[in-house]
């Protein structure tokens, strides 16, 4: 009896490992593919804030924020007649 | 059935039975030991893959550095797989409607695995490919560079289709923006898609490296507003303009019109070149400076020293004709300069002899600046041992010597920092170069600014007179030479101003070729666009 138990415990026991190491990797590989998925996600997120950036960049462009500024706004260029240095208190 | 009869029947199925065990022995033999390496590596492929991964090519942004001059955008490429494309026919007609030359070559590469229908796709492109749902044609997401300032774009340059740098910095710095590309060996099975086993790095690449300049990009636009408001006003060919810190050699701006936008698709690479930096041309009475220079380091003259110029517009020296844009008579050797008069800087270039070309040669004529820019102009001083009798005369006053609009800015900065050689820089990340002991005597320097000053104060330079700043300026206009002859229909207007108060001093120099004016001088065509860049320049700078 207690041969038997004692086989059985053994077979088991390492079917339990063999379990174990198997669901060890799946669960390494499973992480493995979120950390990628992620990886991914940011790749594409940064690609997105580029794109964005860009089309800033070029909304700053100073030729267009110029005719705006003279167009939208009737704001004029300043000429050095009209600038007088403030003297410090 | 006979006893015999089994025996032999179980002895074919058994010999049977060892043949098929012997032939599949024997394929294992092949497959395991002779050809082991073979299917080892072709399994080896299909389970692992190198990916290769360039870095995104760096930017370029101005002294600042947060004003980008170039970055990067994606753009969309459409491709096909000719020799798996389904409906041959449908494809085709399609291509001959929208993309003539991508049909043209897929007649020519019918079995290839791999052709661009078009690369970098506009919108509306993008729009008929996508509408057409086909499956054999498919689409890639690239990267391709955007300028977001146009008025540079001749100093920045442009890249080909495939990122690499054709022009300007971009060709320059290409090594510093392209980087090295990572190499990572990939593990994966048929169903792993996108996803890896695992991952090894091979060659960890180097990233790219942000360019940054010395150019001030506000500065820049504001410059290149005036330049084509001048070729407006003038009905000029083109214009160029430099500002440069004496102090330092930082190239703040350099703007040439017209230019070109790299992002335009029918861009005209003509007005892709750099005029300022790439352009040599014979500068004319501007040069009259280092004549003058050159005479007061050799103590051939005094700047009060009384020059007779014969109160004529037309003369010979030494049986050389030589002509001057208005008479004067007897005048003060700094008023020759002021007034600019041909006739009384020959007469003390003689003095000098061949040394006038040795003092030119000191102050950067006729060798590169080395300057971070492709095709920089070298310039060119006649020698003494090819002259003729007119060489001593002309180089007096600007011809028989050629340079670029960047090497008389180089020269100019020679005087603001009172003798030292200053080398240009436009890249931040190159060390200033500042000669240690000055190249001329400071006696020297002195006259020589005390004499710019008079010429902006009453002469040539009036123009350039900017309120509360000293500003030492000269003008120069000179004929062009077109096939080996000078035209005098075709002038190019320089003018170059030294602009200071206290500390803060500024080399601006600008040209305007062939204005369409009557009775053009530089006085009256480059000297009024050089006042209003200094005056954008110092508004900008908050320096009132």
């Amino acid at each position: 009896m207690k041969k038997t138990f004692f086989i059985a415990l053994f077979i088991s026991t390492h079917i339990s490992f063999l379990f174990l190491h198997i669901h060890k990797q799946m669960q390494f590989i499973k992480q493995s593919f979120a950390k990628q998925a992620n990886e991914q996600l940011l790749a594409k997120i940064k690609h997105e804030k580029q794109a964005k950036q860009n089309e800033l960049y070029a909304l700053q462009n100073k030729k267009d924020v110029k005719t705006y500024a003279e167009n939208q706004l009737a704001l004029k260029p300043v000429s050095m007649t009209q600038l007088r240095r403030l003297p410090h208190e | 059935m006979s006893s015999r009869t089994i025996a032999t029947r179980s002895a074919v199925i058994f010999f049977i039975g060892i043949g098929c065990y012997a032939i599949l022995w024997c394929n294992l033999f092949v497959i395991q030991l002779l050809n082991s390496s073979f299917f080892a590596s072709l399994g080896t492929n299909q389970y692992r893959i190198t990916m290769t991964k360039l870095p995104e090519r760096g930017p370029i942004v101005d002294r600042t550095g947060s004003a980008f001059l170039a970055t990067n955008r994606s753009c969309i490429s459409a491709f096909l797989i000719p020799k798996n494309i389904g409906n041959k026919s449908i494809v085709q007609n399609f291509l001959k409607e929208q993309f003539p030359t991508a049909a043209s070559r897929l007649k020519k590469n019918q079995k290839a695995s791999f052709l661009y229908i078009k690369r970098r796709l506009t919108d509306t492109e993008l729009e008929t490919i996508t509408s057409f749902h086909n499956p054999d044609i498919h689409l890639l997401e690239e990267t391709n560079r955007f300028y977001p300032l146009p008025s540079a774009a001749p100093l920045i340059g442009f890249t080909n289709i495939d990122n690499v740098g054709c022009a300007g910095i971009e060709q320059i710095c290409n090594e510093e923006l392209t980087g090295t590309p990572l190499k990572m060996l990939l593990e994966k099975d048929a169903r792993s898609g996108y996803f890896y086993f695992h991952k090894e790095l091979q060659d960890s690449g180097t990233q790219s490296i942000p360019i940054q300049l010395t150019i001030d990009s506000t500065l820049q636009f504001l410059v290149d507003e005036e330049l084509a408001d001048a070729c407006k006003r003038f009905h000029a060919v083109e214009a160029s303009a430099i500002i440069l810190d004496p102090d330092t050699g930082d190239i703040l701006s350099l703007s040439s019109y017209p230019y070109t936008n790299p992002d335009d698709p029918q861009f005209d690479f003509y007005h892709t070149k750099q005029r300022a930096a790439t352009e040599q041309y014979e500068l004319g009475s501007v040069l009259k400076v280092f004549a003058a220079l050159a005479a007061l380091e050799q103590n051939a003259v005094k700047p009060d020293e009384l020059i007779n110029c014969q109160n004529t517009k037309k003369c010979t020296i030494d049986g050389r004709p030589i002509t001057t844009w208005t008479p004067h008579g007897i005048i003060p050797f700094s008023d020759v300069i002021a007034f600019s008069n041909n006739i009384g800087i020959a007469q003390v270039a003689k003095r000098l002899g061949p040394d006038i070309v040795t003092h030119y040669e000191k102050l950067g004529f006729g060798k590169k600046t080395g300057i971070a820019l492709p095709a920089e102009a070298r310039g060119f001083v006649n020698p003494p041992d090819k002259w003729s009798a007119q060489s001593i005369i002309s180089l007096s006053y600007g011809y028989e010597i050629s340079a670029s609009l960047l090497q008389l800015a180089q020269a100019f900065a020679l005087i603001a920092h009172d003798g030292h050689f200053v080398t240009p820089r436009l890249l931040l990340s190159d060390p200033i170069t500042v000669s240690k002991k000055p190249l001329y005597r400071t006696e020297s320097i002195e006259s020589i600014k005390d004499i710019l000053q008079k010429t902006t104060e009453r002469g040539t330079g009036r123009r350039a007179q900017l309120k509360g700043f000293t500003v030492m300026s000269k003008t120069g206009s000179a004929n062009t030479l077109v096939n080996g002859v000078y035209d005098h229909d075709k002038n190019i207007y320089t003018a170059a101003a030294i602009i200071q108060k206290g500390s803060y001093k500024r080399v601006v120099v600008t040209f305007v070729k062939q204005a369409d004016v009557p009775n053009a001088f530089a006085s009256t065509i480059a000297m009024p666009v050089l006042r209003r860049i200094a005056e954008k320049m110092v508004i900008h700078e908050r320096m009132l």
